[in-house]
Protein backbone atom coordinates (compact mmCIF):
# COMPACT_ATOMS: atom_id res chain seq x y z
CA UNK A 1 0.00 0.00 0.00
CA UNK A 2 1.11 3.57 -0.70
CA UNK A 3 0.09 6.49 1.00
CA UNK A 4 0.77 10.38 0.19
CA UNK A 5 0.19 12.32 3.53
CA UNK A 6 0.12 15.83 3.38
CA UNK A 7 2.20 15.53 0.18
CA UNK A 8 2.93 19.58 -0.77
CA UNK A 9 4.62 20.49 -3.66
CA UNK A 10 6.07 24.12 -4.92
CA UNK A 11 7.68 24.61 -7.65
CA UNK A 12 8.29 27.49 -10.48
CA UNK A 13 6.86 30.03 -7.57
CA UNK A 14 3.24 28.39 -7.15
CA UNK A 15 1.99 25.93 -5.55
CA UNK A 16 1.49 22.28 -7.64
CA UNK A 17 0.06 20.12 -4.91
CA UNK A 18 -1.47 21.13 -1.64
CA UNK A 19 -1.70 18.77 1.47
CA UNK A 20 -2.43 15.71 -1.01
CA UNK A 21 -4.14 12.91 0.94
CA UNK A 22 -3.87 9.78 -0.95
CA UNK A 23 -3.69 5.75 -0.31
CA UNK A 24 -3.25 3.41 -3.40
CA UNK A 25 -3.48 -0.39 -2.71
CA UNK A 26 -1.34 -3.09 -3.27
CA UNK A 27 -1.82 -4.21 -6.51
CA UNK A 28 -4.44 -3.23 -9.33
CA UNK A 29 -4.49 -0.23 -11.71
CA UNK A 30 -5.04 3.35 -10.23
CA UNK A 31 -6.00 5.94 -12.25
CA UNK A 32 -5.25 9.65 -11.48
CA UNK A 33 -6.98 11.84 -13.76
CA UNK A 34 -7.05 15.68 -13.72
CA UNK A 35 -7.24 18.78 -16.02
CA UNK A 36 -3.18 18.97 -17.18
CA UNK A 37 -1.15 21.05 -15.22
CA UNK A 38 -2.82 20.18 -11.58
CA UNK A 39 0.00 17.82 -10.92
CA UNK A 40 -0.16 14.84 -12.24
CA UNK A 41 2.90 13.80 -12.98
CA UNK A 42 5.00 15.92 -10.10
CA UNK A 43 2.76 13.83 -7.80
CA UNK A 44 4.94 10.84 -10.05
CA UNK A 45 8.13 12.38 -9.84
CA UNK A 46 7.78 13.20 -5.97
CA UNK A 47 6.85 9.63 -5.61
CA UNK A 48 10.51 8.39 -6.93
CA UNK A 49 12.15 11.55 -5.56
CA UNK A 50 12.70 12.78 -8.65
CA UNK A 51 12.28 16.46 -7.32
CA UNK A 52 15.87 15.73 -5.63
CA UNK A 53 17.52 16.66 -9.22
CA UNK A 54 15.35 19.61 -9.45
CA UNK A 55 16.01 22.66 -7.47
CA UNK A 56 13.38 24.03 -8.37
CA UNK A 57 10.29 21.87 -6.58
CA UNK A 58 10.35 22.07 -3.04
CA UNK A 59 8.55 18.85 -1.56
CA UNK A 60 7.13 18.20 2.05
CA UNK A 61 5.28 15.87 3.49
CA UNK A 62 5.56 12.15 3.04
CA UNK A 63 5.19 9.24 1.27
CA UNK A 64 4.94 5.53 2.53
CA UNK A 65 5.02 2.29 0.64
CA UNK A 66 3.86 -0.41 2.89
CA UNK A 67 4.74 1.57 6.19
CA UNK A 68 7.89 2.69 5.09
CA UNK A 69 8.56 6.45 4.43
CA UNK A 70 10.02 6.93 1.03
CA UNK A 71 11.26 10.03 1.77
CA UNK A 72 12.69 9.78 4.71
CA UNK A 73 16.66 10.66 4.87
CA UNK A 74 17.96 7.04 5.36
CA UNK A 75 16.08 5.87 2.56
CA UNK A 76 18.08 6.20 -0.25
CA UNK A 77 16.73 7.43 -3.75
CA UNK A 78 18.40 4.51 -5.93
CA UNK A 79 16.51 2.33 -3.51
CA UNK A 80 13.42 3.85 -3.82
CA UNK A 81 13.59 3.84 -7.62
CA UNK A 82 14.06 0.30 -7.32
CA UNK A 83 10.84 -0.19 -5.50
CA UNK A 84 8.83 2.05 -8.06
CA UNK A 85 9.82 2.28 -11.70
CA UNK A 86 8.30 5.04 -14.16
CA UNK A 87 7.29 4.56 -17.22
CA UNK A 88 7.59 8.34 -18.46
CA UNK A 89 5.11 10.07 -21.22
CA UNK A 90 8.05 10.56 -24.22
CA UNK A 91 10.73 7.57 -22.83
CA UNK A 92 14.05 7.86 -25.01
CA UNK A 93 16.04 5.16 -26.69
CA UNK A 94 18.82 4.47 -24.66
CA UNK A 95 22.18 4.01 -27.07
CA UNK A 96 22.30 0.44 -28.15
CA UNK A 97 19.63 -2.35 -29.15
CA UNK A 98 16.44 -2.94 -27.29
CA UNK A 99 18.04 -6.17 -25.87
CA UNK A 100 20.91 -3.79 -24.23
CA UNK A 101 17.88 -0.96 -22.83
CA UNK A 102 16.37 -3.83 -21.47
CA UNK A 103 19.34 -5.24 -19.35
CA UNK A 104 21.19 -2.07 -19.07
CA UNK A 105 19.63 -1.04 -15.43
CA UNK A 106 19.81 -4.58 -14.51
CA UNK A 107 24.04 -4.25 -15.07
CA UNK A 108 24.34 -1.29 -13.21
CA UNK A 109 22.16 -1.70 -10.39
CA UNK A 110 21.68 -4.92 -9.29
CA UNK A 111 24.64 -8.00 -8.41
CA UNK A 112 22.59 -10.45 -10.97
CA UNK A 113 24.40 -12.80 -12.38
CA UNK A 114 24.79 -12.61 -16.05
CA UNK A 115 22.35 -16.06 -16.78
CA UNK A 116 19.53 -13.73 -14.37
CA UNK A 117 20.22 -10.90 -16.26
CA UNK A 118 19.17 -12.49 -19.41
CA UNK A 119 16.84 -14.61 -18.04
CA UNK A 120 14.68 -11.35 -16.19
CA UNK A 121 15.52 -9.30 -19.89
CA UNK A 122 14.05 -12.31 -21.68
CA UNK A 123 11.25 -12.58 -19.05
CA UNK A 124 10.36 -8.89 -19.60
CA UNK A 125 10.75 -8.09 -23.12
CA UNK A 126 7.87 -11.61 -23.82
CA UNK A 127 6.10 -9.85 -20.79
CA UNK A 128 5.47 -6.65 -23.44
CA UNK A 129 5.10 -8.61 -25.96
CA UNK A 130 8.10 -7.83 -27.90
CA UNK A 131 9.03 -10.13 -30.93
CA UNK A 132 12.55 -11.66 -30.48
CA UNK A 133 12.89 -9.85 -34.17
CA UNK A 134 13.08 -6.49 -32.15
CA UNK A 135 15.21 -7.38 -29.34
CA UNK A 136 18.87 -7.08 -31.87
CA UNK A 137 16.96 -3.94 -33.98
CA UNK A 138 18.98 -0.21 -33.19
CA UNK A 139 16.32 1.22 -30.13
CA UNK A 140 16.21 4.85 -31.96
CA UNK A 141 15.00 2.47 -34.92
CA UNK A 142 12.17 1.59 -33.06
CA UNK A 143 8.34 3.07 -33.54
CA UNK A 144 7.00 5.21 -30.99
CA UNK A 145 5.13 2.04 -29.54
CA UNK A 146 7.68 -0.24 -29.43
CA UNK A 147 9.65 2.31 -27.75
CA UNK A 148 6.83 2.74 -25.02
CA UNK A 149 7.25 -0.95 -24.34
CA UNK A 150 10.85 -1.06 -23.87
CA UNK A 151 10.43 1.62 -21.38
CA UNK A 152 8.51 -0.57 -20.13
CA UNK A 153 10.42 -3.22 -20.02
CA UNK A 154 13.55 -1.58 -18.70
CA UNK A 155 11.56 -0.66 -15.94
CA UNK A 156 10.04 -4.44 -15.33
CA UNK A 157 13.16 -5.70 -15.32
CA UNK A 158 13.85 -4.67 -12.16
CA UNK A 159 10.77 -5.90 -10.55
CA UNK A 160 9.68 -3.24 -8.71
CA UNK A 161 6.57 -3.35 -6.67
CA UNK A 162 4.89 -0.06 -7.80
CA UNK A 163 4.79 1.25 -11.59
CA UNK A 164 3.77 4.77 -12.35
CA UNK A 165 3.13 5.05 -16.18
CA UNK A 166 2.51 8.96 -17.35
CA UNK A 167 0.70 9.36 -20.14
CA UNK A 168 0.98 5.71 -21.77
CA UNK A 169 -1.15 6.03 -24.48
CA UNK A 170 -0.58 8.92 -25.51
CA UNK A 171 0.39 9.11 -29.26
CA UNK A 172 -0.31 5.43 -29.88
CA UNK A 173 -2.97 4.09 -32.60
CA UNK A 174 -5.53 2.22 -31.48
CA UNK A 175 -4.63 -1.40 -32.08
CA UNK A 176 -1.47 0.07 -29.98
CA UNK A 177 -3.68 1.12 -27.26
CA UNK A 178 -5.27 -2.26 -27.10
CA UNK A 179 -1.79 -3.85 -26.38
CA UNK A 180 -1.23 -1.45 -24.03
CA UNK A 181 -4.19 -2.28 -22.00
CA UNK A 182 -3.83 -5.72 -22.19
CA UNK A 183 -0.20 -5.43 -20.96
CA UNK A 184 -1.45 -3.00 -18.01
CA UNK A 185 -3.99 -5.78 -16.69
CA UNK A 186 -1.63 -8.28 -16.96
CA UNK A 187 1.11 -6.35 -14.84
CA UNK A 188 -1.36 -5.07 -12.52
CA UNK A 189 -2.10 -8.68 -11.17
CA UNK A 190 1.03 -9.01 -9.07
CA UNK A 191 1.73 -4.93 -8.36
CA UNK A 192 0.01 -1.41 -8.21
CA UNK A 193 -0.19 0.14 -11.49
CA UNK A 194 -0.39 4.18 -11.52
CA UNK A 195 -1.72 5.18 -14.50
CA UNK A 196 -1.43 9.41 -15.07
CA UNK A 197 -3.93 9.61 -18.25
CA UNK A 198 -6.62 11.95 -20.02
CA UNK A 199 -7.57 8.83 -21.95
CA UNK A 200 -11.05 7.94 -20.39
CA UNK A 201 -11.74 5.20 -22.60
CA UNK A 202 -8.73 3.78 -21.40
CA UNK A 203 -9.51 4.55 -17.50
CA UNK A 204 -12.72 2.93 -17.98
CA UNK A 205 -11.45 -0.31 -19.50
CA UNK A 206 -8.29 -0.91 -17.06
CA UNK A 207 -9.06 1.20 -13.75
CA UNK A 208 -9.78 -0.52 -10.53
CA UNK A 209 -9.87 2.76 -8.83
CA UNK A 210 -9.70 6.38 -9.95
CA UNK A 211 -8.76 9.50 -8.19
CA UNK A 212 -9.31 13.02 -9.93
CA UNK A 213 -7.55 15.80 -8.98
CA UNK A 214 -8.52 19.69 -9.27
CA UNK A 215 -6.14 22.29 -9.99
CA UNK A 216 -7.62 25.11 -6.57
CA UNK A 217 -6.14 28.07 -6.48
CA UNK A 218 -3.92 27.39 -3.64
CA UNK A 219 -2.75 24.01 -4.94
CA UNK A 220 -4.32 20.54 -6.01
CA UNK A 221 -5.93 18.28 -4.22
CA UNK A 222 -8.02 14.84 -4.82
CA UNK A 223 -11.74 15.87 -5.13
CA UNK A 224 -13.13 12.99 -5.65
CA UNK A 225 -12.11 9.21 -5.63
CA UNK A 226 -14.09 5.85 -6.44
CA UNK A 227 -14.65 3.20 -9.36
CA UNK A 228 -14.20 4.22 -12.46
CA UNK A 229 -18.12 3.30 -13.06
CA UNK A 230 -19.10 5.91 -10.69
CA UNK A 231 -16.50 8.46 -11.76
CA UNK A 232 -16.78 8.33 -15.27
CA UNK A 233 -20.55 8.08 -15.70
CA UNK A 234 -21.94 9.62 -12.50
CA UNK A 235 -19.42 11.75 -10.71
CA UNK A 236 -20.66 13.99 -7.22
CA UNK A 237 -18.37 16.64 -8.00
CA UNK A 238 -19.27 19.25 -10.24
CA UNK A 239 -15.54 19.31 -11.79
CA UNK A 240 -15.26 15.64 -12.04
CA UNK A 241 -18.56 16.27 -14.00
CA UNK A 242 -17.01 19.11 -16.17
CA UNK A 243 -14.22 16.82 -16.57
CA UNK A 244 -15.86 14.19 -17.90
CA UNK A 245 -18.44 15.84 -19.85
CA UNK A 246 -15.95 17.34 -21.69
CA UNK A 247 -14.26 14.55 -22.58
CA UNK A 248 -17.12 12.61 -23.47
CA UNK A 249 -19.16 15.56 -25.67
CA UNK A 250 -16.70 17.59 -26.18
CA UNK A 251 -16.67 21.60 -25.95
CA UNK A 252 -19.96 22.27 -26.33
CA UNK A 253 -20.67 20.30 -22.88
CA UNK A 254 -18.88 23.15 -21.26
CA UNK A 255 -22.11 25.43 -21.90
CA UNK A 256 -24.43 22.80 -20.65
CA UNK A 257 -22.00 22.14 -17.21
CA UNK A 258 -22.43 26.40 -16.92
CA UNK A 259 -24.90 25.77 -14.01
CA UNK A 260 -22.63 23.11 -12.81
CA UNK A 261 -19.74 25.41 -12.26
CA UNK A 262 -22.06 27.97 -10.81
CA UNK A 263 -22.55 25.37 -7.44
CA UNK A 264 -18.44 25.38 -7.57
CA UNK A 265 -17.41 28.36 -6.44
CA UNK A 266 -17.16 29.31 -10.00
CA UNK A 267 -14.42 31.79 -9.79
CA UNK A 268 -12.01 29.61 -8.27
CA UNK A 269 -12.30 26.20 -9.20
CA UNK A 270 -12.18 26.78 -13.05
CA UNK A 271 -8.87 26.53 -14.61
CA UNK A 272 -7.86 29.48 -16.90
CA UNK A 273 -7.96 27.56 -20.04
CA UNK A 274 -11.60 25.95 -18.96
CA UNK A 275 -12.71 29.65 -18.48
CA UNK A 276 -11.31 30.91 -21.78
CA UNK A 277 -13.46 27.81 -23.69
CA UNK A 278 -16.24 28.49 -21.74
CA UNK A 279 -16.38 32.40 -22.12
CA UNK A 280 -15.51 32.41 -26.54
CA UNK A 281 -17.48 30.52 -28.33
CA UNK A 282 -16.97 26.63 -28.83
CA UNK A 283 -17.20 26.72 -32.49
CA UNK A 284 -13.80 28.61 -32.83
CA UNK A 285 -12.11 27.09 -30.46
CA UNK A 286 -13.31 23.67 -32.17
CA UNK A 287 -10.59 23.10 -34.83
CA UNK A 288 -7.49 23.57 -32.20
CA UNK A 289 -9.31 21.22 -29.79
CA UNK B 1 19.54 28.25 -52.93
CA UNK B 2 21.09 24.66 -53.74
CA UNK B 3 23.15 26.14 -56.58
CA UNK B 4 24.73 28.69 -53.46
CA UNK B 5 25.40 25.91 -51.32
CA UNK B 6 26.91 23.93 -53.81
CA UNK B 7 29.07 26.21 -55.28
CA UNK B 8 29.87 27.82 -51.95
CA UNK B 9 31.16 24.25 -50.98
CA UNK B 10 33.04 24.10 -54.72
CA UNK B 11 34.54 27.19 -54.05
CA UNK B 12 36.09 25.82 -50.60
CA UNK B 13 36.89 22.79 -52.40
CA UNK B 14 38.93 24.17 -54.72
CA UNK B 15 40.59 26.70 -52.92
CA UNK B 16 42.04 23.91 -50.73
CA UNK B 17 43.01 22.21 -53.84
CA UNK B 18 44.87 24.69 -55.34
CA UNK B 19 46.45 25.31 -52.10
CA UNK B 20 47.98 22.07 -52.11
CA UNK B 21 48.61 22.01 -55.67
CA UNK B 22 50.91 25.26 -55.02
CA UNK B 23 52.72 24.22 -51.88
CA UNK B 24 53.27 20.79 -53.79
CA UNK B 25 54.73 22.58 -57.30
CA UNK B 26 56.90 24.85 -55.23
CA UNK B 27 58.17 22.34 -52.84
CA UNK B 28 57.61 18.85 -54.69
CA UNK B 29 60.85 18.61 -56.11
CA UNK B 30 62.35 18.04 -52.33
CA UNK B 31 59.94 15.20 -51.63
CA UNK B 32 61.50 12.35 -51.42
CA UNK B 33 60.81 9.22 -48.99
CA UNK B 34 64.56 9.91 -47.22
CA UNK B 35 63.10 13.68 -46.93
CA UNK B 36 60.22 12.29 -44.45
CA UNK B 37 63.01 10.27 -42.11
CA UNK B 38 66.37 11.94 -42.61
CA UNK B 39 68.11 14.37 -40.33
CA UNK B 40 68.40 18.24 -41.40
CA UNK B 41 71.40 19.57 -42.08
CA UNK B 42 72.64 22.63 -43.63
CA UNK B 43 70.18 24.67 -41.71
CA UNK B 44 67.03 23.08 -43.52
CA UNK B 45 68.69 23.79 -46.76
CA UNK B 46 69.47 20.40 -47.17
CA UNK B 47 68.66 16.74 -45.97
CA UNK B 48 65.14 15.64 -44.30
CA UNK B 49 62.45 16.58 -41.73
CA UNK B 50 62.79 13.18 -39.36
CA UNK B 51 63.48 15.11 -36.14
CA UNK B 52 60.40 17.37 -36.55
CA UNK B 53 58.56 15.39 -37.49
CA UNK B 54 59.23 13.22 -34.31
CA UNK B 55 59.27 16.68 -32.27
CA UNK B 56 55.47 17.69 -33.80
CA UNK B 57 54.65 14.15 -32.92
CA UNK B 58 55.97 14.50 -29.38
CA UNK B 59 54.34 17.96 -29.10
CA UNK B 60 51.05 17.40 -30.31
CA UNK B 61 50.59 14.23 -28.47
CA UNK B 62 51.76 15.56 -25.13
CA UNK B 63 49.86 18.67 -25.33
CA UNK B 64 46.61 16.61 -26.48
CA UNK B 65 47.39 14.65 -23.09
CA UNK B 66 47.62 17.26 -21.01
CA UNK B 67 44.75 19.25 -22.14
CA UNK B 68 42.06 16.12 -22.29
CA UNK B 69 41.75 15.41 -18.79
CA UNK B 70 41.39 19.57 -17.95
CA UNK B 71 38.91 20.26 -20.85
CA UNK B 72 36.66 16.95 -19.93
CA UNK B 73 36.78 18.64 -16.04
CA UNK B 74 35.95 21.68 -17.13
CA UNK B 75 33.24 20.82 -19.31
CA UNK B 76 32.09 18.36 -16.69
CA UNK B 77 31.79 21.16 -13.97
CA UNK B 78 29.57 23.02 -16.52
CA UNK B 79 27.02 20.28 -17.35
CA UNK B 80 27.20 18.25 -14.34
CA UNK B 81 28.21 19.89 -11.30
CA UNK B 82 26.66 23.81 -12.30
CA UNK B 83 23.84 22.44 -14.14
CA UNK B 84 21.45 24.26 -11.76
CA UNK B 85 23.46 27.27 -11.22
CA UNK B 86 23.22 29.67 -14.76
CA UNK B 87 24.99 32.11 -13.86
CA UNK B 88 28.03 30.25 -13.19
CA UNK B 89 27.96 27.97 -15.91
CA UNK B 90 27.90 30.98 -17.92
CA UNK B 91 30.99 32.65 -16.49
CA UNK B 92 32.65 29.13 -16.73
CA UNK B 93 31.47 29.31 -20.28
CA UNK B 94 32.96 32.84 -21.37
CA UNK B 95 35.52 32.07 -19.35
CA UNK B 96 36.49 29.20 -22.08
CA UNK B 97 35.43 31.61 -25.05
CA UNK B 98 38.44 34.03 -24.03
CA UNK B 99 41.12 31.65 -23.48
CA UNK B 100 39.99 30.22 -26.71
CA UNK B 101 40.69 33.96 -28.36
CA UNK B 102 43.86 34.69 -26.02
CA UNK B 103 46.44 35.70 -28.59
CA UNK B 104 49.42 33.15 -28.74
CA UNK B 105 52.14 35.08 -28.73
CA UNK B 106 50.98 36.06 -24.71
CA UNK B 107 50.26 32.31 -24.14
CA UNK B 108 53.70 31.51 -25.47
CA UNK B 109 55.44 34.33 -23.07
CA UNK B 110 53.45 33.28 -20.09
CA UNK B 111 54.29 29.82 -20.68
CA UNK B 112 58.03 30.81 -21.54
CA UNK B 113 58.06 32.20 -18.09
CA UNK B 114 56.46 29.70 -16.10
CA UNK B 115 57.49 26.40 -17.68
CA UNK B 116 60.46 27.58 -19.07
CA UNK B 117 61.95 30.05 -16.12
CA UNK B 118 60.51 29.45 -13.18
CA UNK B 119 60.02 25.40 -13.06
CA UNK B 120 63.32 25.24 -15.25
CA UNK B 121 62.39 23.01 -17.82
CA UNK B 122 63.77 26.25 -20.61
CA UNK B 123 63.49 25.90 -24.14
CA UNK B 124 62.11 22.20 -24.36
CA UNK B 125 58.95 20.07 -25.98
CA UNK B 126 57.35 19.74 -22.82
CA UNK B 127 57.64 24.08 -22.09
CA UNK B 128 56.41 24.20 -25.48
CA UNK B 129 53.73 21.16 -24.98
CA UNK B 130 52.28 22.44 -21.30
CA UNK B 131 52.23 25.61 -23.05
CA UNK B 132 49.99 24.63 -25.88
CA UNK B 133 47.78 22.47 -23.72
CA UNK B 134 46.44 26.33 -21.93
CA UNK B 135 45.18 26.58 -25.71
CA UNK B 136 44.37 23.66 -26.47
CA UNK B 137 42.34 22.98 -23.27
CA UNK B 138 39.98 25.62 -23.55
CA UNK B 139 39.13 24.68 -27.32
CA UNK B 140 38.62 20.78 -26.26
CA UNK B 141 36.17 22.06 -23.42
CA UNK B 142 34.13 24.48 -25.44
CA UNK B 143 33.88 21.27 -27.85
CA UNK B 144 32.85 19.18 -25.24
CA UNK B 145 30.26 21.40 -23.24
CA UNK B 146 28.82 21.72 -26.48
CA UNK B 147 28.14 17.89 -26.96
CA UNK B 148 27.37 17.02 -23.81
CA UNK B 149 24.31 19.64 -24.11
CA UNK B 150 23.20 17.89 -26.64
CA UNK B 151 22.55 15.27 -24.92
CA UNK B 152 18.57 15.05 -23.69
CA UNK B 153 18.11 15.75 -20.34
CA UNK B 154 15.32 13.20 -20.70
CA UNK B 155 18.41 10.71 -21.45
CA UNK B 156 20.13 11.43 -17.89
CA UNK B 157 16.54 11.78 -16.10
CA UNK B 158 15.38 8.83 -17.15
CA UNK B 159 18.42 6.70 -16.42
CA UNK B 160 18.10 8.22 -13.14
CA UNK B 161 14.64 6.79 -12.81
CA UNK B 162 15.87 3.76 -13.25
CA UNK B 163 18.07 3.89 -9.92
CA UNK B 164 21.33 4.82 -11.70
CA UNK B 165 23.79 6.95 -9.95
CA UNK B 166 24.78 10.16 -11.73
CA UNK B 167 28.48 9.14 -12.20
CA UNK B 168 27.28 5.67 -13.67
CA UNK B 169 24.56 7.61 -15.54
CA UNK B 170 27.41 9.68 -17.20
CA UNK B 171 29.89 7.16 -17.76
CA UNK B 172 27.62 4.49 -19.39
CA UNK B 173 25.25 7.06 -21.17
CA UNK B 174 26.14 10.34 -21.31
CA UNK B 175 29.90 10.21 -22.80
CA UNK B 176 28.83 7.22 -25.03
CA UNK B 177 26.15 9.87 -26.60
CA UNK B 178 28.55 12.71 -26.51
CA UNK B 179 31.54 10.61 -27.93
CA UNK B 180 30.77 12.45 -31.68
CA UNK B 181 31.47 15.69 -29.69
CA UNK B 182 34.72 14.41 -27.82
CA UNK B 183 36.39 13.27 -31.27
CA UNK B 184 35.53 16.53 -32.75
CA UNK B 185 36.79 18.23 -29.60
CA UNK B 186 40.38 16.33 -29.87
CA UNK B 187 40.33 16.84 -34.17
CA UNK B 188 40.16 20.41 -33.78
CA UNK B 189 42.68 20.59 -31.23
CA UNK B 190 45.40 18.42 -32.87
CA UNK B 191 44.36 20.72 -35.55
CA UNK B 192 45.52 23.91 -33.88
CA UNK B 193 48.84 22.47 -31.88
CA UNK B 194 49.91 21.16 -35.45
CA UNK B 195 49.48 24.37 -36.63
CA UNK B 196 51.08 26.73 -33.82
CA UNK B 197 53.86 28.45 -34.04
CA UNK B 198 54.24 31.59 -31.83
CA UNK B 199 53.72 29.80 -28.60
CA UNK B 200 56.34 27.04 -29.56
CA UNK B 201 59.49 29.41 -30.97
CA UNK B 202 58.99 30.85 -27.76
CA UNK B 203 58.93 27.68 -25.48
CA UNK B 204 60.59 24.96 -27.46
CA UNK B 205 62.43 26.61 -29.74
CA UNK B 206 63.74 26.15 -33.44
CA UNK B 207 66.14 23.38 -33.03
CA UNK B 208 66.12 20.79 -35.70
CA UNK B 209 68.22 18.04 -33.86
CA UNK B 210 66.47 14.35 -33.18
CA UNK B 211 65.02 15.10 -29.48
CA UNK B 212 66.72 12.59 -27.14
CA UNK B 213 63.82 13.27 -24.59
CA UNK B 214 60.68 15.52 -23.65
CA UNK B 215 63.18 17.57 -21.88
CA UNK B 216 64.62 18.85 -24.99
CA UNK B 217 64.37 21.43 -27.62
CA UNK B 218 62.90 20.93 -30.69
CA UNK B 219 60.89 22.45 -33.64
CA UNK B 220 57.93 21.49 -35.15
CA UNK B 221 57.05 21.34 -38.56
CA UNK B 222 55.06 24.49 -38.16
CA UNK B 223 57.84 26.31 -36.54
CA UNK B 224 60.36 24.54 -39.37
CA UNK B 225 58.09 26.07 -42.07
CA UNK B 226 58.19 29.47 -40.79
CA UNK B 227 61.87 29.50 -39.91
CA UNK B 228 62.93 28.20 -43.54
CA UNK B 229 60.30 30.92 -45.20
CA UNK B 230 61.81 33.70 -43.44
CA UNK B 231 65.09 32.99 -41.76
CA UNK B 232 67.01 30.88 -43.89
CA UNK B 233 68.43 32.17 -47.27
CA UNK B 234 67.47 29.86 -50.25
CA UNK B 235 65.20 27.64 -48.24
CA UNK B 236 61.84 28.65 -49.92
CA UNK B 237 61.25 25.26 -51.58
CA UNK B 238 62.38 23.65 -48.73
CA UNK B 239 59.64 25.83 -46.81
CA UNK B 240 56.90 24.53 -49.26
CA UNK B 241 58.08 20.78 -49.07
CA UNK B 242 57.68 20.64 -44.89
CA UNK B 243 54.04 22.82 -45.50
CA UNK B 244 53.01 19.79 -47.47
CA UNK B 245 54.49 17.86 -45.06
CA UNK B 246 52.98 19.43 -42.65
CA UNK B 247 49.25 19.17 -44.44
CA UNK B 248 49.58 15.21 -44.80
CA UNK B 249 50.29 15.09 -41.51
CA UNK B 250 47.69 16.44 -40.50
CA UNK B 251 45.34 15.02 -42.80
CA UNK B 252 46.65 11.42 -41.58
CA UNK B 253 45.97 12.35 -37.59
CA UNK B 254 42.52 13.53 -38.29
CA UNK B 255 41.43 10.87 -40.65
CA UNK B 256 42.90 8.03 -38.03
CA UNK B 257 40.78 10.37 -35.62
CA UNK B 258 37.23 9.91 -37.79
CA UNK B 259 38.22 6.19 -37.87
CA UNK B 260 36.89 6.66 -34.00
CA UNK B 261 34.21 8.64 -34.29
CA UNK B 262 30.71 6.92 -34.49
CA UNK B 263 27.91 7.31 -36.50
CA UNK B 264 25.80 10.39 -34.87
CA UNK B 265 22.66 9.04 -33.65
CA UNK B 266 19.38 10.78 -33.62
CA UNK B 267 18.46 10.26 -29.75
CA UNK B 268 15.18 12.25 -30.20
CA UNK B 269 14.42 10.89 -33.46
CA UNK B 270 12.38 8.06 -31.90
CA UNK B 271 11.09 9.88 -28.92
Amino acid sequence: MIHFKKLTVRGCGQMILRELELTLPDRGTAVLLGPSGCGKTTLLRSAIREDEDDPDLEVSGTIELNGVDLRAKFVSPLAVRQKIGLIPQRPVAFPGTTWDNVTFALKHTTRLSKQEIELRARAALEEVGLEEEVWKREADCLSGGQLKRVAIARAIALEPEVLLMDEPSNGLDPLAVVRLERLIVRLSEHRLVVLVTHDLHLTRRVANVVHFLWPFPDGCRVVESGAPEKILEVPARPETKLFVQAAWEGAAALYESDDELEDCEAEECMPRRMRLVHESNPRELLPEE
Amino acid sequence: MKFAVFSSAAFVFVLFALMLLDILVRGGAELTPQYFTGAVSDGGRSGGIGPVVVSTLLVVLMATAFALPLAVAGALLCTELLVHRPASRQLVRRSFEILVSAPSVAVGLIGWSLFGQVFGFGFSLFSGAATLAFMLAPLMALAFLNGLEAVPQALRSQSLALGLTRWDTLVYLVLPAARPALVAGVMLAVGRALAETAVLVLTSGVTTRMPEDIFDPGATLAVHVYNLAHNVPGGESRAYAAAFALVVVNIGVQLLLTRWKPRLANQEATS
